[in-house]
Protein backbone atom coordinates (compact mmCIF):
# COMPACT_ATOMS: atom_id res chain seq x y z
CA UNK A 1 0.00 0.00 0.00
CA UNK A 2 1.53 3.38 -1.00
CA UNK A 3 1.85 6.42 1.01
CA UNK A 4 -1.36 8.10 -0.52
CA UNK A 5 -3.70 5.40 0.20
CA UNK A 6 -2.38 5.48 4.14
CA UNK A 7 -2.73 8.92 3.78
CA UNK A 8 -6.48 8.71 2.80
CA UNK A 9 -7.30 6.19 5.08
CA UNK A 10 -5.21 8.11 8.12
CA UNK A 11 -7.53 11.26 6.65
CA UNK A 12 -10.65 9.26 6.94
CA UNK A 13 -10.01 8.15 10.41
CA UNK A 14 -9.11 11.55 11.78
CA UNK A 15 -12.55 12.74 10.31
CA UNK A 16 -14.03 10.38 12.71
CA UNK A 17 -12.38 11.71 15.90
CA UNK A 18 -11.67 15.46 15.17
CA UNK A 19 -12.93 17.74 17.91
CA UNK A 20 -16.68 18.76 16.49
CA UNK A 21 -15.75 22.24 16.51
CA UNK A 22 -12.64 21.67 14.27
CA UNK A 23 -12.20 20.82 10.53
CA UNK A 24 -9.52 18.31 8.99
CA UNK A 25 -9.25 20.90 5.95
CA UNK A 26 -8.12 23.56 8.62
CA UNK A 27 -4.83 21.60 8.80
CA UNK A 28 -1.72 22.99 7.48
CA UNK A 29 0.43 20.15 6.02
CA UNK A 30 2.72 19.99 9.32
CA UNK A 31 0.51 21.11 11.74
CA UNK A 32 0.62 19.39 14.98
CA UNK A 33 -2.49 17.29 15.35
CA UNK A 34 -3.09 18.45 19.26
CA UNK A 35 -1.74 22.07 19.44
CA UNK A 36 -3.93 22.72 16.12
CA UNK A 37 -6.94 21.96 18.86
CA UNK A 38 -8.14 19.41 15.83
CA UNK A 39 -7.70 16.34 18.49
CA UNK A 40 -7.13 16.37 21.99
CA UNK A 41 -4.56 14.25 23.47
CA UNK A 42 -7.28 11.25 24.37
CA UNK A 43 -7.67 11.19 20.49
CA UNK A 44 -3.96 9.80 20.60
CA UNK A 45 -5.26 7.00 22.13
CA UNK A 46 -7.58 5.92 19.11
CA UNK A 47 -5.01 6.84 16.80
CA UNK A 48 -3.16 4.63 18.65
CA UNK A 49 -5.76 1.99 18.52
CA UNK A 50 -6.58 2.74 14.53
CA UNK A 51 -2.43 1.97 13.40
CA UNK A 52 -2.50 -1.19 15.65
CA UNK A 53 -5.98 -2.79 14.21
CA UNK A 54 -5.10 -1.57 10.57
CA UNK A 55 -1.28 -1.04 10.01
CA UNK A 56 -0.63 -3.85 12.95
CA UNK A 57 1.97 -1.28 14.27
CA UNK A 58 3.50 -2.90 17.01
CA UNK A 59 4.31 -0.33 20.09
CA UNK A 60 4.67 -2.55 22.82
CA UNK A 61 8.44 -2.95 22.19
CA UNK A 62 9.22 -0.17 20.91
CA UNK A 63 7.05 2.42 23.01
CA UNK A 64 4.83 5.29 21.75
CA UNK A 65 6.64 8.68 21.15
CA UNK A 66 4.07 10.78 21.12
CA UNK A 67 5.54 13.33 19.24
CA UNK A 68 5.79 10.94 16.21
CA UNK A 69 1.80 11.04 16.49
CA UNK A 70 2.04 14.60 16.33
CA UNK A 71 1.29 15.33 12.86
CA UNK A 72 -0.07 13.57 9.47
CA UNK A 73 3.55 13.13 7.75
CA UNK A 74 5.21 11.71 11.26
CA UNK A 75 1.97 9.48 11.40
CA UNK A 76 2.79 7.89 7.36
CA UNK A 77 6.27 7.62 8.33
CA UNK A 78 5.22 5.51 11.45
CA UNK A 79 3.24 3.50 9.12
CA UNK A 80 6.27 2.95 6.44
CA UNK A 81 8.63 1.85 9.22
CA UNK A 82 6.44 -0.84 10.85
CA UNK A 83 5.50 -2.16 7.68
CA UNK A 84 8.23 -1.93 5.49
CA UNK B 1 -10.52 46.91 14.29
CA UNK B 2 -13.16 45.55 16.83
CA UNK B 3 -12.20 45.78 20.45
CA UNK B 4 -11.95 41.98 20.71
CA UNK B 5 -9.37 41.66 18.08
CA UNK B 6 -7.77 44.60 19.14
CA UNK B 7 -7.18 42.85 22.66
CA UNK B 8 -6.24 39.98 20.98
CA UNK B 9 -3.56 41.31 19.19
CA UNK B 10 -2.29 42.91 22.15
CA UNK B 11 -2.05 40.46 24.35
CA UNK B 12 -0.14 37.70 21.42
CA UNK B 13 2.70 40.78 20.80
CA UNK B 14 4.96 38.35 20.86
CA UNK B 15 3.53 36.83 17.66
CA UNK B 16 4.08 40.02 15.16
CA UNK B 17 6.23 39.25 12.08
CA UNK B 18 7.66 42.41 12.87
CA UNK B 19 8.84 42.22 16.26
CA UNK B 20 9.84 38.52 15.61
CA UNK B 21 12.22 39.43 12.67
CA UNK B 22 13.38 42.39 14.90
CA UNK B 23 14.30 40.30 17.74
CA UNK B 24 16.89 37.84 15.47
CA UNK B 25 18.92 41.18 14.68
CA UNK B 26 22.08 41.92 16.57
CA UNK B 27 20.29 45.09 18.41
CA UNK B 28 17.19 42.48 18.71
CA UNK B 29 19.40 40.08 20.14
CA UNK B 30 20.93 42.50 23.44
CA UNK B 31 17.22 43.74 23.66
CA UNK B 32 16.27 40.28 24.61
CA UNK B 33 18.98 39.40 26.71
CA UNK B 34 17.97 42.56 28.62
CA UNK B 35 14.02 41.67 28.67
CA UNK B 36 15.70 38.40 29.98
CA UNK B 37 17.47 40.20 32.78
CA UNK B 38 14.59 42.43 34.06
CA UNK B 39 12.24 39.77 34.12
CA UNK B 40 14.25 36.52 35.09
CA UNK B 41 13.72 35.66 38.66
CA UNK B 42 17.12 36.63 41.36
CA UNK B 43 18.65 33.17 41.87
CA UNK B 44 18.18 32.25 38.29
CA UNK B 45 19.86 35.31 36.58
CA UNK B 46 23.52 34.56 37.92
CA UNK B 47 23.63 31.23 35.92
CA UNK B 48 21.31 31.53 32.89
CA UNK B 49 22.59 35.34 31.84
CA UNK B 50 26.25 34.30 31.30
CA UNK B 51 24.55 31.40 29.14
CA UNK B 52 22.28 33.03 27.46
CA UNK B 53 24.88 36.08 26.10
CA UNK B 54 26.55 33.25 24.70
CA UNK B 55 23.57 31.36 23.45
CA UNK B 56 22.64 34.84 21.83
CA UNK B 57 25.95 35.30 19.99
CA UNK B 58 26.70 31.35 18.84
CA UNK B 59 23.29 29.44 18.89
CA UNK B 60 24.66 26.68 17.31
CA UNK B 61 26.61 25.77 20.26
CA UNK B 62 23.07 25.61 22.38
CA UNK B 63 24.09 21.81 23.66
CA UNK B 64 27.33 22.70 24.77
CA UNK B 65 26.66 25.60 26.77
CA UNK B 66 23.69 24.32 28.27
CA UNK B 67 25.61 21.36 29.16
CA UNK B 68 28.46 23.41 30.36
CA UNK B 69 25.67 24.74 32.70
CA UNK B 70 24.21 21.48 33.95
CA UNK B 71 27.67 20.94 35.60
CA UNK B 72 27.01 24.53 37.56
CA UNK B 73 24.04 23.11 38.62
CA UNK B 74 25.33 19.74 40.09
CA UNK B 75 28.17 21.87 41.76
CA UNK B 76 25.79 24.35 43.32
CA UNK B 77 23.67 21.43 44.64
CA UNK B 78 26.85 19.84 46.32
CA UNK B 79 28.28 23.24 47.40
CA UNK B 80 26.92 22.19 51.06
CA UNK B 81 29.18 19.19 50.56
CA UNK B 82 32.26 21.41 49.12
CA UNK B 83 31.89 23.72 52.06
CA UNK B 84 32.39 21.06 54.50
CA UNK B 85 34.82 18.75 52.75
CA UNK B 86 36.94 20.82 50.49
CA UNK B 87 36.73 21.13 46.71
CA UNK B 88 38.44 17.88 45.99
CA UNK B 89 35.92 15.60 47.92
CA UNK B 90 33.08 17.75 46.31
CA UNK B 91 35.04 16.98 42.63
CA UNK B 92 34.77 13.34 43.54
CA UNK B 93 31.13 13.48 44.23
CA UNK B 94 30.40 15.35 41.36
CA UNK B 95 32.34 12.78 39.10
CA UNK B 96 29.71 9.86 41.49
CA UNK B 97 26.53 11.19 40.23
CA UNK B 98 28.23 12.05 36.36
CA UNK B 99 29.21 7.84 36.42
CA UNK B 100 25.86 7.66 37.26
CA UNK B 101 24.76 9.25 34.69
CA UNK B 102 26.95 7.50 32.11
CA UNK B 103 25.97 4.44 32.99
CA UNK B 104 22.57 5.24 32.80
CA UNK B 105 23.71 7.07 28.66
CA UNK B 106 25.26 3.82 27.65
CA UNK B 107 22.53 1.87 28.03
CA UNK B 108 20.03 4.05 26.32
CA UNK B 109 22.45 4.59 23.58
CA UNK B 110 23.33 0.75 23.53
CA UNK B 111 19.71 -0.50 24.19
CA UNK B 112 19.28 -3.05 21.38
CA UNK B 113 22.48 -4.59 23.45
CA UNK B 114 20.54 -5.14 26.74
CA UNK B 115 20.07 -8.44 27.74
CA UNK B 116 17.08 -9.02 26.70
CA UNK B 117 14.78 -8.83 30.44
CA UNK B 118 16.31 -5.46 30.48
CA UNK B 119 15.25 -4.41 27.39
CA UNK B 120 11.87 -5.47 28.45
CA UNK B 121 11.25 -3.47 31.99
CA UNK B 122 14.35 -0.92 31.68
CA UNK B 123 12.31 1.52 33.33
CA UNK B 124 11.15 -0.43 36.66
CA UNK B 125 14.94 -1.59 36.50
CA UNK B 126 16.42 1.83 36.60
CA UNK B 127 13.94 2.83 39.45
CA UNK B 128 14.29 -0.38 41.81
CA UNK B 129 18.54 0.97 41.03
CA UNK B 130 18.00 4.26 41.33
CA UNK B 131 15.73 4.11 44.49
CA UNK B 132 17.37 0.80 46.10
CA UNK B 133 20.53 2.73 45.74
CA UNK B 134 19.54 6.04 47.63
CA UNK B 135 18.07 3.92 50.27
CA UNK B 136 21.34 2.22 50.67
CA UNK B 137 22.97 5.75 51.05
CA UNK B 138 20.41 6.52 54.00
CA UNK B 139 21.31 2.92 55.70
CA UNK B 140 24.85 2.89 55.04
CA UNK B 141 25.94 5.75 57.87
CA UNK B 142 23.15 3.50 60.01
CA UNK B 143 25.88 0.75 60.17
CA UNK B 144 29.26 2.39 59.26
CA UNK B 145 30.21 5.75 61.30
CA UNK B 146 30.82 8.22 58.52
CA UNK B 147 33.23 11.23 59.25
CA UNK B 148 31.37 14.28 58.86
CA UNK B 149 33.49 16.00 55.86
CA UNK B 150 35.17 13.05 54.77
CA UNK B 151 35.45 11.16 51.11
CA UNK B 152 32.85 8.23 52.11
CA UNK B 153 30.87 11.16 53.64
CA UNK B 154 30.50 13.41 50.64
CA UNK B 155 29.82 10.43 47.78
CA UNK B 156 26.95 9.47 50.15
CA UNK B 157 25.39 13.17 50.66
CA UNK B 158 26.28 13.80 46.72
CA UNK B 159 23.96 10.79 46.07
CA UNK B 160 21.33 11.07 48.20
CA UNK B 161 21.05 14.72 47.31
CA UNK B 162 21.26 14.88 43.84
CA UNK B 163 19.98 10.79 42.32
CA UNK B 164 16.67 11.29 43.71
CA UNK B 165 16.04 14.76 41.08
CA UNK B 166 17.57 12.56 38.79
CA UNK B 167 15.32 9.34 38.51
CA UNK B 168 12.16 10.82 36.00
CA UNK B 169 14.92 12.27 34.11
CA UNK B 170 16.98 8.97 33.63
CA UNK B 171 14.04 7.43 32.48
CA UNK B 172 13.18 9.86 29.43
CA UNK B 173 16.88 8.85 28.49
CA UNK B 174 16.04 5.46 28.43
CA UNK B 175 12.67 5.66 26.55
CA UNK B 176 14.93 7.71 24.02
CA UNK B 177 16.92 4.46 24.40
CA UNK B 178 13.85 2.00 23.55
CA UNK B 179 12.57 4.18 20.90
CA UNK B 180 15.80 4.41 18.89
CA UNK B 181 16.68 8.15 19.07
CA UNK B 182 19.06 7.86 21.81
CA UNK B 183 21.31 5.57 19.29
CA UNK B 184 23.64 7.92 18.21
CA UNK B 185 23.10 10.84 20.95
CA UNK B 186 26.22 12.17 22.86
CA UNK B 187 26.61 12.46 26.62
CA UNK B 188 26.44 15.86 26.45
CA UNK B 189 23.17 15.43 24.76
CA UNK B 190 21.47 13.90 27.94
CA UNK B 191 23.50 15.91 30.38
CA UNK B 192 21.55 19.05 29.90
CA UNK B 193 18.20 17.90 30.59
CA UNK B 194 19.24 16.05 33.59
CA UNK B 195 20.72 19.04 35.42
CA UNK B 196 18.64 21.33 33.67
CA UNK B 197 20.19 25.44 34.17
CA UNK B 198 15.67 26.57 33.76
CA UNK B 199 15.16 24.21 37.12
CA UNK B 200 12.33 22.16 38.13
CA UNK B 201 11.58 19.86 40.93
CA UNK B 202 11.50 15.73 40.71
CA UNK B 203 9.55 16.61 37.24
CA UNK B 204 11.38 16.94 34.35
CA UNK B 205 9.82 20.44 33.04
CA UNK B 206 10.62 19.95 29.36
CA UNK B 207 10.60 16.17 29.45
CA UNK B 208 13.79 14.92 27.98
CA UNK B 209 15.93 13.89 25.05
CA UNK B 210 13.16 13.04 22.35
CA UNK B 211 11.02 16.21 22.99
CA UNK B 212 13.65 18.64 23.26
CA UNK B 213 15.31 17.80 20.18
CA UNK B 214 11.19 17.97 18.50
CA UNK B 215 10.96 21.07 20.03
CA UNK B 216 14.13 22.42 18.95
CA UNK B 217 14.31 26.07 17.19
CA UNK B 218 16.89 25.95 14.17
CA UNK B 219 16.91 29.41 12.33
CA UNK B 220 17.77 32.44 14.17
CA UNK B 221 13.77 33.99 13.47
CA UNK B 222 12.59 30.44 14.33
CA UNK B 223 14.49 31.35 17.99
CA UNK B 224 13.87 34.98 18.39
CA UNK B 225 10.28 33.96 18.03
CA UNK B 226 10.28 31.40 20.89
CA UNK B 227 12.32 33.82 23.25
CA UNK B 228 9.36 36.35 22.49
CA UNK B 229 7.15 33.32 23.95
CA UNK B 230 9.67 32.88 26.80
CA UNK B 231 9.65 36.43 27.79
CA UNK B 232 5.81 37.07 27.70
CA UNK B 233 5.53 33.56 29.62
CA UNK B 234 8.44 35.27 32.33
CA UNK B 235 6.16 38.63 32.42
CA UNK B 236 2.76 36.58 33.15
CA UNK B 237 4.16 34.81 35.92
CA UNK B 238 5.52 38.52 37.65
CA UNK B 239 1.79 39.38 36.97
CA UNK B 240 0.53 35.89 38.81
CA UNK B 241 2.97 36.49 41.38
CA UNK B 242 1.90 39.62 42.30
CA UNK B 243 -1.57 38.51 42.07
CA UNK B 244 -1.14 35.21 44.59
CA UNK B 245 0.38 37.74 46.93
CA UNK B 246 -2.81 39.98 46.84
CA UNK B 247 -5.24 36.85 47.13
CA UNK B 248 -3.40 35.55 50.52
CA UNK B 249 -2.84 39.00 51.75
CA UNK B 250 -6.37 40.41 51.01
CA UNK B 251 -8.14 37.06 51.56
CA UNK B 252 -6.26 34.50 53.42
CA UNK B 253 -4.53 37.41 55.64
CA UNK B 254 -1.12 35.93 56.03
CA UNK B 255 1.34 38.85 56.44
CA UNK B 256 3.27 40.16 53.41
CA UNK B 257 5.17 43.00 53.95
CA UNK B 258 4.68 44.65 50.81
CA UNK B 259 1.53 44.82 50.83
CA UNK B 260 0.11 44.58 54.54
CA UNK B 261 0.74 48.56 54.73
CA UNK B 262 -1.27 49.23 51.36
CA UNK B 263 -4.04 46.88 52.65
CA UNK B 264 -3.91 48.97 56.20
CA UNK B 265 -3.93 45.02 57.66
CA UNK B 266 -7.40 44.91 56.36
CA UNK B 267 -8.01 41.21 54.81
CA UNK B 268 -11.40 38.74 54.44
CA UNK B 269 -10.48 36.36 57.64
CA UNK B 270 -10.90 33.74 54.79
CA UNK B 271 -8.60 30.57 56.20
CA UNK B 272 -6.11 28.70 54.10
CA UNK B 273 -7.72 25.20 53.44
CA UNK B 274 -4.91 23.75 55.63
CA UNK B 275 -5.64 25.82 58.73
CA UNK B 276 -9.43 25.28 58.15
CA UNK B 277 -8.53 21.35 58.61
CA UNK B 278 -6.76 21.98 61.40
CA UNK B 279 -9.54 23.68 63.04
CA UNK B 280 -11.63 20.58 62.26
CA UNK B 281 -14.04 22.53 60.03
CA UNK B 282 -15.42 23.85 63.57
CA UNK B 283 -15.54 27.58 65.36
CA UNK B 284 -17.10 30.33 64.07
CA UNK B 285 -16.88 29.43 60.06
CA UNK B 286 -20.20 28.48 58.41
CA UNK B 287 -20.72 25.96 55.78
CA UNK B 288 -20.92 28.57 53.16
CA UNK B 289 -17.08 29.73 54.46
CA UNK B 290 -15.94 26.84 54.29
CA UNK B 291 -16.72 26.31 50.57
CA UNK B 292 -15.19 29.83 49.86
CA UNK B 293 -11.86 28.78 51.36
CA UNK B 294 -12.11 25.47 49.68
CA UNK B 295 -12.41 27.69 45.90
CA UNK B 296 -9.54 29.85 46.83
CA UNK B 297 -7.69 27.17 47.68
CA UNK B 298 -8.14 26.25 44.58
CA UNK B 299 -7.00 29.10 42.86
CA UNK B 300 -4.16 29.81 44.84
CA UNK B 301 -2.82 26.89 44.33
CA UNK B 302 -3.07 27.01 40.72
CA UNK B 303 -1.28 30.43 40.69
CA UNK B 304 1.26 28.68 42.52
CA UNK B 305 1.91 25.97 39.78
CA UNK B 306 1.25 28.79 37.56
CA UNK B 307 4.56 30.85 38.89
CA UNK B 308 6.98 28.43 39.03
CA UNK B 309 5.95 26.44 35.88
CA UNK B 310 6.02 30.05 33.57
CA UNK B 311 9.68 31.16 35.39
CA UNK B 312 10.78 27.28 34.47
CA UNK B 313 9.20 27.55 30.62
CA UNK B 314 10.15 30.65 30.36
CA UNK B 315 13.94 30.44 31.10
CA UNK B 316 14.07 26.81 28.78
CA UNK B 317 12.37 28.93 26.03
CA UNK B 318 14.89 31.84 26.05
CA UNK B 319 17.21 29.18 24.36
CA UNK B 320 14.85 28.31 21.70
CA UNK B 321 13.06 25.29 22.93
CA UNK B 322 9.19 25.55 21.61
CA UNK B 323 7.82 23.76 24.50
CA UNK B 324 4.80 23.72 26.01
CA UNK B 325 3.31 25.90 29.12
CA UNK B 326 3.32 24.00 32.26
CA UNK B 327 -0.04 25.49 33.20
CA UNK B 328 -2.52 26.59 30.61
CA UNK B 329 -5.62 28.47 32.04
CA UNK B 330 -6.81 25.38 33.74
CA UNK B 331 -9.43 27.22 35.31
CA UNK B 332 -11.35 27.55 31.98
CA UNK B 333 -11.55 23.90 31.44
CA UNK B 334 -14.77 22.00 30.77
CA UNK B 335 -13.85 18.68 31.52
CA UNK B 336 -12.00 16.88 34.17
CA UNK B 337 -9.75 15.69 31.88
CA UNK B 338 -9.05 18.99 30.21
CA UNK B 339 -8.22 20.08 33.48
CA UNK B 340 -5.77 17.83 34.07
CA UNK B 341 -4.04 18.58 30.74
CA UNK B 342 -3.92 22.16 31.54
CA UNK B 343 -2.92 22.12 35.33
CA UNK B 344 -0.06 20.29 35.23
CA UNK B 345 1.07 19.58 32.55
CA UNK B 346 4.31 17.90 32.87
CA UNK B 347 3.63 15.90 35.63
CA UNK B 348 0.86 14.34 33.97
CA UNK B 349 3.14 13.75 30.79
CA UNK B 350 5.35 12.18 33.04
CA UNK B 351 2.53 9.97 33.81
CA UNK B 352 1.28 9.00 30.57
CA UNK B 353 4.67 8.29 29.15
CA UNK B 354 5.97 6.44 31.93
CA UNK B 355 2.39 4.60 33.18
CA UNK B 356 -0.07 5.48 30.74
CA UNK B 357 1.45 4.03 27.78
CA UNK B 358 3.16 1.06 28.53
CA UNK B 359 0.06 -0.02 30.63
CA UNK B 360 -2.88 0.46 27.60
CA UNK B 361 0.04 -1.16 25.20
CA UNK B 362 0.63 -4.10 26.45
CA UNK B 363 -3.14 -4.87 28.87
CA UNK B 364 -6.62 -5.78 27.45
CA UNK B 365 -5.98 -4.88 23.88
CA UNK B 366 -9.15 -6.55 22.91
CA UNK B 367 -11.77 -4.89 25.67
CA UNK B 368 -10.82 -0.72 24.91
CA UNK B 369 -12.89 0.65 27.73
CA UNK B 370 -11.45 -1.66 29.80
CA UNK B 371 -7.97 -0.84 28.03
CA UNK B 372 -8.39 2.45 29.02
CA UNK B 373 -9.94 1.84 32.76
CA UNK B 374 -6.83 0.13 33.11
CA UNK B 375 -4.29 2.81 31.85
CA UNK B 376 -5.71 5.91 33.34
CA UNK B 377 -5.99 4.12 37.08
CA UNK B 378 -2.32 2.81 35.84
CA UNK B 379 -1.25 6.60 35.40
CA UNK B 380 -3.15 8.90 37.67
CA UNK B 381 -3.61 6.24 40.31
CA UNK B 382 -0.82 4.15 40.96
CA UNK B 383 1.27 6.15 39.26
CA UNK B 384 0.36 9.06 40.72
CA UNK B 385 0.28 7.61 44.17
CA UNK B 386 4.03 5.95 43.44
CA UNK B 387 5.45 9.52 42.80
CA UNK B 388 4.39 11.41 45.82
CA UNK B 389 5.35 8.13 48.32
CA UNK B 390 9.12 8.61 46.52
CA UNK B 391 9.27 11.82 46.58
CA UNK B 392 7.78 12.50 50.15
CA UNK B 393 9.00 8.74 51.44
CA UNK B 394 10.40 10.45 54.44
CA UNK B 395 7.18 11.90 56.08
CA UNK B 396 5.50 8.70 55.13
CA UNK B 397 7.53 6.07 56.02
CA UNK B 398 9.84 7.37 58.95
CA UNK B 399 7.18 8.25 61.52
CA UNK B 400 5.20 6.27 64.25
CA UNK B 401 2.86 3.63 62.23
CA UNK B 402 -0.66 5.41 62.98
CA UNK B 403 0.90 8.71 60.85
CA UNK B 404 2.29 6.04 57.91
CA UNK B 405 -1.52 4.69 57.56
CA UNK B 406 -3.44 7.77 57.95
CA UNK B 407 -0.68 9.48 55.08
CA UNK B 408 -1.34 6.24 52.89
CA UNK B 409 -4.50 6.47 53.43
CA UNK B 410 -4.92 10.55 52.06
CA UNK B 411 -2.73 9.77 48.88
CA UNK B 412 -4.55 6.54 48.27
CA UNK B 413 -8.30 8.33 48.41
CA UNK B 414 -6.86 11.07 46.36
CA UNK B 415 -5.33 9.14 43.75
CA UNK B 416 -8.57 6.61 43.30
CA UNK B 417 -10.74 9.71 42.92
CA UNK B 418 -8.62 11.05 40.73
CA UNK B 419 -7.76 8.07 38.48
CA UNK B 420 -11.96 7.53 38.40
CA UNK B 421 -12.90 10.92 37.75
CA UNK B 422 -10.39 11.59 34.86
CA UNK B 423 -11.79 7.51 33.28
CA UNK B 424 -14.94 8.91 34.02
CA UNK B 425 -14.31 12.23 31.84
CA UNK B 426 -12.42 10.26 28.87
CA UNK B 427 -15.43 8.15 28.31
CA UNK B 428 -17.77 11.25 28.44
CA UNK B 429 -15.31 12.82 25.70
CA UNK B 430 -15.18 9.79 23.56
CA UNK B 431 -19.03 10.20 23.64
CA UNK B 432 -18.98 12.98 22.62
CA UNK B 433 -16.50 12.93 19.50
CA UNK B 434 -18.02 12.66 15.81
CA UNK B 435 -21.43 14.31 17.11
CA UNK B 436 -21.82 18.37 16.07
CA UNK B 437 -21.06 21.01 18.18
CA UNK B 438 -23.71 22.56 21.19
CA UNK B 439 -25.23 25.24 18.65
CA UNK B 440 -24.18 28.98 20.48
CA UNK B 441 -26.59 30.95 21.57
CA UNK B 442 -28.01 32.43 25.51
CA UNK B 443 -27.61 29.00 26.79
CA UNK B 444 -24.34 28.37 25.49
CA UNK B 445 -22.34 30.65 28.21
CA UNK B 446 -24.37 28.92 30.97
CA UNK B 447 -23.72 25.62 29.82
CA UNK B 448 -20.15 26.19 29.65
CA UNK B 449 -20.16 27.79 33.20
CA UNK B 450 -21.86 25.13 34.65
CA UNK B 451 -19.25 22.91 32.80
CA UNK B 452 -16.37 24.86 34.53
CA UNK B 453 -18.33 24.72 38.06
CA UNK B 454 -18.49 20.92 37.82
CA UNK B 455 -14.65 21.11 37.32
CA UNK B 456 -13.75 23.18 39.99
CA UNK B 457 -15.81 21.00 42.72
CA UNK B 458 -14.19 18.03 41.84
CA UNK B 459 -10.54 18.61 41.82
CA UNK B 460 -11.25 21.53 45.45
CA UNK B 461 -13.17 18.78 46.79
CA UNK B 462 -10.38 16.02 46.19
CA UNK B 463 -7.60 18.19 46.81
CA UNK B 464 -8.53 18.24 50.29
CA UNK B 465 -6.47 14.95 50.96
CA UNK B 466 -3.62 16.50 49.27
CA UNK B 467 -3.62 19.41 50.54
CA UNK B 468 -0.02 20.07 52.55
CA UNK B 469 1.26 19.76 55.73
CA UNK B 470 1.39 15.74 55.78
CA UNK B 471 0.59 16.01 59.48
CA UNK B 472 -3.27 17.34 58.75
CA UNK B 473 -4.60 13.49 59.34
CA UNK B 474 -7.33 11.54 57.48
CA UNK B 475 -9.29 11.75 59.90
CA UNK B 476 -9.26 15.67 60.22
CA UNK B 477 -9.74 15.79 56.14
CA UNK B 478 -12.85 13.76 56.48
CA UNK B 479 -14.52 15.81 59.39
CA UNK B 480 -14.03 18.81 57.01
CA UNK B 481 -15.32 16.93 54.06
CA UNK B 482 -18.36 16.59 56.35
CA UNK B 483 -18.92 20.11 57.29
CA UNK B 484 -18.98 20.97 54.01
CA UNK B 485 -22.08 19.63 53.56
CA UNK B 486 -23.19 20.84 57.05
CA UNK B 487 -22.26 17.40 59.11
Amino acid sequence: MNREENRNRLLRFLETICRPDRRLDDLEQNENLVRSGLIDSLALLEIIAFLEAEFGVDFSTTGVDPGQLGNIPSILDLIEQHTA
Amino acid sequence: MNLPVAVRRALDWHEDPRLIAWAATPVGRVAMWTAAALLLPNKSRLLILPLLALFLVFPERRTDLLALGALWVLFDRLSGAARVAGPLPALAGMLLVLGVLWVVFRAARDFRKLPKWIQRYPVVILHVSLYGSVGLAYALPRVVPLDRGSLLWVLVTSFRKVVPFLVWRCGYMILAGKRGSAAKSRFRDHLFYCLPVWGGTLTPFGKGHDYLQQTRAKTREEIGAVQLAGLKLLALAWIWTAAQRLLRAGLNGEPDPGLSGLLGGWHLEVPTLARAIAAGGKGELFAGALWVCLGIELIAITLDLAIHGHFIIGSLRLFGFRVFRNTYKPLLATSLLDFWNRFYYYFKELLVEFFFFPTYLTTFRRWPRVRIFAATMAAAGAGNLYYHLMRDFGETFLVPPGETASRLACRLLYSLLLGLGIFASMLREQKRRGKPASPAGRWAALRRLRAIAGVWLFYALIHIWSVKPATLGFADRGRFFLSLLGL
